[in-house]
């Protein structure tokens, strides 16, 4: 033995007598965990549910702290869209005018409004400025409410005035004239979303007629919609108990099958949720797939332990010298115990490593869910792992211990009729690397983003998204990126070059044919420079001086009838500019373009004008694309980070780099192919998908880890790989697919009921991560045993305290004994 | 050794698994790609258009002009004069000369067809607006505070000629190598019968109008535009103006002549996409000659042949067959119809 092994021995024996001591008192530990589960019951009163959006924007990003920063001026992603649609003609008709108006007035009285950031064609800021024949810059309001009905003649004015002015027709009245929007920015702060949704659904159910349709979209609407699935989340609770509990009957169909593994179930939850409290974290209903997750994971330990228990009670019931012994049942559970106690914990530090890793990404819902979900699940070593065993030792022993076949076991037998000999090992191993190559060409179309139109966050059919649809359809389009300029000196922005420059940025952006259109002060400069000049195009120029532009936007800002007509363009101190660019959807591939285009922008001219730098980027677009951004970052630093730690851990706990190599390949094909799935499928690379994949690789690894250990065992007993391997696959193989089905069990609902596309996305993943997971444990842990034969397993056997080990000089492994 | 291997192979999938995670689609830029391919952009704000025996040249924003080949179906390539400063006029001289008026007062001259353009500064601080050319080939600029310039060495040097107003100058017309018209703010009217050596001013259009655009038949017969649908024409030589009727209120930007075999001899160009068209000696009716296709400007226009070659902002190039527009008129050829939102 070398001096590695014996250090590996010296540890092993004093877990050992770790776990010896603790069947010793068995029922101080049990009263210890007792009493820390009333500790943390106490605390669960005080652990709110509810969802701060704010805690899904990655706030070290530079474009969220730009975000905050010009919210207060420029406006941010509060913004809410009603579109007014005729089904046949144009808006232009008194009724459909007086629509618009009413809603344009419930808008402007939502809580919170920016009453000078209201936006609509009947709106009193939405006016007709003409320069008249003697050079006066003259304006009245489009629509006029206390007008009374207007002429066949006056709408057809009214309508060709209206298109004539860019600023109302394509931004407010759609370029077919079907539709209207009413635009409103929300203050936050004073946003009240609950009051907001309900008004304006009122406001949509008032004002509902045939001929019309009323879409409603932004963010506050989005927010909305999400806090009216609350009631869901205890449906779906329900219902997941109900499918928990039927798996564990139709399992057991035993007193202690049903109540212990669904007891370590509810401990394990009251810690968790104790945790939370003690954290002073909300719960978060977009995030409660994972807490559900977790659940499902000790309860599924919980179950195999047990399960165990009737296995060895059964093992001993027919040993000769332990049979009817009064004692069998306390033997049966300590074995379980140092069975099941190493591979366990192994599993849930595994799950552990990838729910604390979310927490390297910058969304601080997903920090909090990587604080408390770790803990969480460690909390199931002592919860499930060790309380279930110790329990059973100190309950009766149970009257029927039989255990009846069912389908989960023919499972195992199934996919050890594959993996029959070396060559179907290779087989599946070519196999294998066929898929993964294919695997990482479909992964290369992964989208950073959403792949879709509208909000990830609710399905494509609902009422959100079609209204979002209706609107990007008819506009050129609804969401905004900002790109802010800012200049070193107050009044910079007025700087001849400055506009320019400016200028010359929104032609560049404007490159990309899927923006619908731009709005900065380089434009209204030109424009009102125009106009001034008798509407001569000719002077459509950015003044050589500063002070003529001034001029210009003082002139502008005197037209108005409203205070701060310039604040949508420059702050106060004009030393800030927001260029707003118009997009017809938030998807991955439309944010980056917008960005890319920027920053190409920014590299090649971002230093020539002195004291100018130009800021990316808020607005929908900007805000998403920080998310983007903060997934795509995450995605890089977490999986590869949660593929080396589980790697090293593997690695220390079987002291064999063949065992950490095994575990890394079969992470590898798992995480591959659900890139792949994500490829084909469409789904992108998200805040919502990121921490989901970190946590199923976790989660995934557990049952090729068992795999591993159980050929291990089984080489220990048999000293023939072959049969070691059919054995363990045979056996694990029941774990395995009841262990998947249970954890998916404790999902799927979110996946059916919920009407929030943001959890069962993940639920959808997370079943996918399982499934493979489940395959790469079943076929490929076995296969690469056979083929590579690594000597952690060939060279495995048993120390005096039942420990197995393989030295790491191994013996080489007698090759007829090995096949 | 067997081990050592077994090491590299665990190390060769750690790449695998950073390209997996690194990965992402490619970014799709073939939109910005074709439209960096296309000579015309939606953001171009078309000023001019003149053509002389072999080129046609477009100019407008940001230093950016098109040439092509004369021709009624021009083939456009795009160039980029090394100034971002706006193009407002361009003209073509007798001579094959080819000059473009820039903002930052600059005259660009080309004598290759638009192939190379030399930069000719204009020592003056006023506005300059119109760029004209003489029938003996000198070039004329005019500007702010009555500004008159012109040059007849190629812009090498410019001659102030002064009319004595305070008033700008929007638009000049040589009718042969004596007689040549300028008209500006507050309804001013200058006349030269001496082929520009002496200016006087002839009168005042009623009500201070300012005209736009200018563009004179005969002598005696010529027209004027500007706000509010207004065109003006005169029968005695800027003496006296009348009214003419219009369909429109939109501000009108450019007055030409047109000669087909139609009944058609003028058109006038405006703000959201009016163009219209009148005949005969005296007022005989204006009317809309195309539906309008999106709201934009129409600046500037030339008579290729039979067709009509109409440039504006959003990149507006309209080619009109004038030999049917007479019974239906059409926009044969849209090339940009979306327009950058923005401004009043």
């Amino acid at each position: 033995m070398d001096k590695h092994s014996a250090k590996a021995h010296r540890a092993t024996h004093w877990l050992h007598l770790l776990e010896v001591s603790a069947f010793r008192h068995p029922k101080v530990i049990l009263g210890f965990i007792a009493a820390l589960t009333v500790f943390f019951a106490l605390q669960i009163p005080a652990v709110k549910m509810y969802s701060d959006f704010a805690d899904l924007l990655p706030q070290s990003h530079p474009y969220i702290e730009l975000h905050n920063r010009i919210k207060g001026s420029f406006g941010g992603a509060n913004v809410i869209i009603i579109g007014v649609e005729v089904e046949q003609g144009s808006i232009f008709t008194n009724e459909a005018l007086e629509k618009i108006h009413k809603v344009t007035q419930a808008v402007d009285s939502l809580p919170g409004v920016n009453h000078n950031l209201v936006s609509s064609v009947t709106h009193r800021n939405s006016r007709k400025v003409w320069m008249t024949p003697e050079g006066n810059v003259n304006s009245e309001s489009y629509y006029d409410p206390q007008g009374g009905e207007m002429s066949r003649a006056g709408l057809a004015a009214l309508e060709k005035d209206v298109l004539a002015d860019p600023r109302v027709y394509g931004p407010l009245v759609s370029p077919d004239k079907r539709m209207a929007l009413v635009k409103a920015q929300l203050v936050e702060g004073k946003l009240d979303y609950v009051a907001t949704f309900n008004q304006i659904q009122q406001m949509r159910e008032a004002l509902a007629a045939d001929g019309f349709r009323i879409h409603a979209t932004g963010q506050p609407m989005l927010v909305g919609w999400a806090y009216q699935y609350l009631d869901q989340i205890i449906e779906i609770f329900l219902f997941t108990a109900l499918i928990m509990i039927a798996l564990l009957v139709f399992y057991f169909r035993k007193t202690y099958g049903v109540l212990i593994p669904l007891g370590g179930v509810i401990v394990s939850t009251i810690w968790g949720i104790g945790i939370i409290s003690l954290f002073g974290y909300n719960l978060d209903p977009l995030g409660l797939v994972i807490p559900f997750l977790i659940s499902a994971r000790a309860m599924s330990h919980g179950i195999q332990i047990v399960e165990r228990y009737y296995l060895e009670i059964n093992v001993l019931e027919q040993q000769p010298d332990t049979a009817g012994a009064s004692d069998n049942h306390q033997t049966a559970a300590r074995r379980t115990f140092e069975s099941l106690f190493r591979p366990g914990s192994l599993g849930v530090v595994s799950d552990a490593i990838g729910l604390l890793l979310i927490a390297v990404g910058s969304i601080p819902l997903n920090t909090k869910l990587a604080h408390y979900a770790s803990l969480w699940a460690l909390s199931i070593i002592l919860t499930v792992l060790l309380a279930v065993p110790l329990l059973l030792s100190v309950l009766p022993r149970p009257r029927n211990t039989e255990m009846k076949d069912n389908f989960f076991r023919s499972v195992g037998y199934f996919c050890a009729d594959i993996i029959s000999n070396d060559k179907r090992a290779r087989g599946a191993l070519l196999i294998a690397a066929a898929l993964l190559v294919g695997g990482w060409y479909a992964s290369s179309k992964v989208v950073i983003g959403e792949s879709e139109p509208g909000s990830p966050i609710l399905y494509q059919d609902h009422d959100y998204n079609v209204s979002s649809t209706a609107v990007n359809d008819s506009f050129p389009g609804s969401e905004e990126l900002y790109i802010v300029a800012e200049t070193a000196a107050k009044g910079g922005i007025k700087r001849p070059e400055v506009l320019a420059a400016l200028a010359d940025l929104q032609r560049h952006m404007l490159l990309d044919p899927e923006v619908g259109g731009a709005k900065g002060i380089p434009d209204l400069i030109v424009q009102v420079n125009r106009l001034l000049h008798n509407d001569d195009p000719r002077w459509m120029i950015i003044p050589e001086d500063d002070q003529y532009v001034g001029g210009l936007m003082f002139t502008y800002m005197m037209s108005n009838p409203i205070p701060g007509a310039l604040n949508e363009f420059v702050d106060t101190d004009e030393r800030m500019a927001n260029l707003v660019f118009y997009y017809k959807d938030h998807q991955g591939e439309t944010i980056r373009r917008a960005i890319y285009m920027a920053k190409q922008w920014i590299a090649e001219h971002g230093n020539d004008v002195d004291g100018l730098s130009i800021h990316l980027a808020g607005g929908t677009i900007g805000v998403t694309a920080a998310m983007n951004e903060a997934a795509y970052e995450t995605n890089l630093w977490v999986l590869p980070l949660v593929f080396v730690l589980i790697f090293l851990f593997v690695t220390f706990f079987y002291s064999s780099l063949a065992a950490g190599t095994m575990m890394f390949m079969a992470m590898l094909f798992a995480t591959t192919l659900t890139y792949a799935w994500m490829g084909v499928t469409g789904m992108g690379i998200n805040i919502n998908t990121v921490p989901i994949i970190a946590v199923g690789v976790g989660v995934g690894i557990d049952y090729s880890i068992y795999m591993m250990d159980r050929i291990r065992s089984e080489m220990v007993i048999h000293r023939n790989l072959a049969a070691a391997v059919s054995n363990a696959i045979r056996t694990t193989g029941l774990a395995v697919s009841f262990t998947a089905i249970t954890l998916i069990a404790g999902i799927v609902m979110w996946v059916i009921l919920s009407d929030l596309r943001f959890q069962a996305d993940a639920a959808v993943l997370l079943i996918v991560m399982v499934v493979l997971n489940g395959a790469a444990a079943m076929l490929l842990v076995p296969s690469w045993v056979l083929v590579f034969k690594p000597g952690f397993i060939c060279a495995a056997y048993e120390d005096e305290d039942g420990v197995i080990h393989a030295d790491s000089e191994p013996a080489r492994p007698n090759p007829q004994a090995a096949t | 050794m067997k081990a050592k291997l077994f090491r590299c192979k665990s190390l060769a999938a750690l790449p695998l698994l950073i390209s997996l995670t690194g990965c992402e689609a490619r970014l799709d830029l073939e939109g910005v790609e074709k439209t960096l391919a296309e000579a015309v952009r939606r953001t171009d704000q078309w000023q001019a258009i003149a053509a002389n025996d072999q080129t046609l040249v477009v100019v407008g924003q940001a230093g950016i002009l098109l040439t092509a080949e004369r021709s009624t179906n021009p083939q456009w390539r795009r160039q980029q004069l090394p100034t971002a400063a706006p193009l407002v006029d361009v003209v073509s001289c007798g001579d094959g000369w080819l000059a473009i008026l820039a903002a930052d007062r600059t005259v660009w001259l080309s004598r290759d067809n638009g192939a190379e353009w030399q930069p000719h500064g204009v020592d003056t601080q006023e506005s300059l607006l119109t760029i004209t050319c003489a029938p003996d080939n000198s070039l004329w600029l005019g500007g702010s505070f009555s500004t008159l310039l012109n040059s007849t060495d190629g812009g090498q040097q410019w001659q102030q000629n002064a009319i004595g107003e305070d008033a700008q100058i929007t638009a000049i017309q040589f009718l042969d190598s004596d007689i040549a018209y300028a008209v500006g703010e507050f309804g001013l009217v200058a006349r030269s019968d001496d082929g520009g050596s002496n200016w006087r001013v002839v009168n005042y259009m009623p009500d201070e109008f300012y005209p736009q655009s200018l563009w004179f038949r005969t002598p005696d017969q010529g027209w004027v535009t500007g706000l509010t649908g207004t065109v003006l024409r005169t029968d005695d030589g800027g003496q006296s103006w009348v009214t003419e009727e219009t369909p429109t209120s939109m501000p009108l930007y450019q007055v030409g002549g047109i000669s087909t075999a139609s009944t058609n001899d003028r058109y006038v160009l405006g703000d959201n996409s009016t163009l219209l068209l009148g005949r005969g000696q005296q007022d005989s009716g204006w009317r809309f000659s195309m539906v309008s296709p999106s709201p934009m400007f129409l600046a500037d226009a030339i008579q290729i042949d039979n067709t009509l070659l109409v440039v504006g902002g959003g990149g507006a190039i309209y080619d009109l067959d004038l030999n049917t527009q007479a019974a239906a008129s059409q926009v044969t050829n849209v090339v940009a119809d979306v327009v950058a939102e923005g401004g009043l």
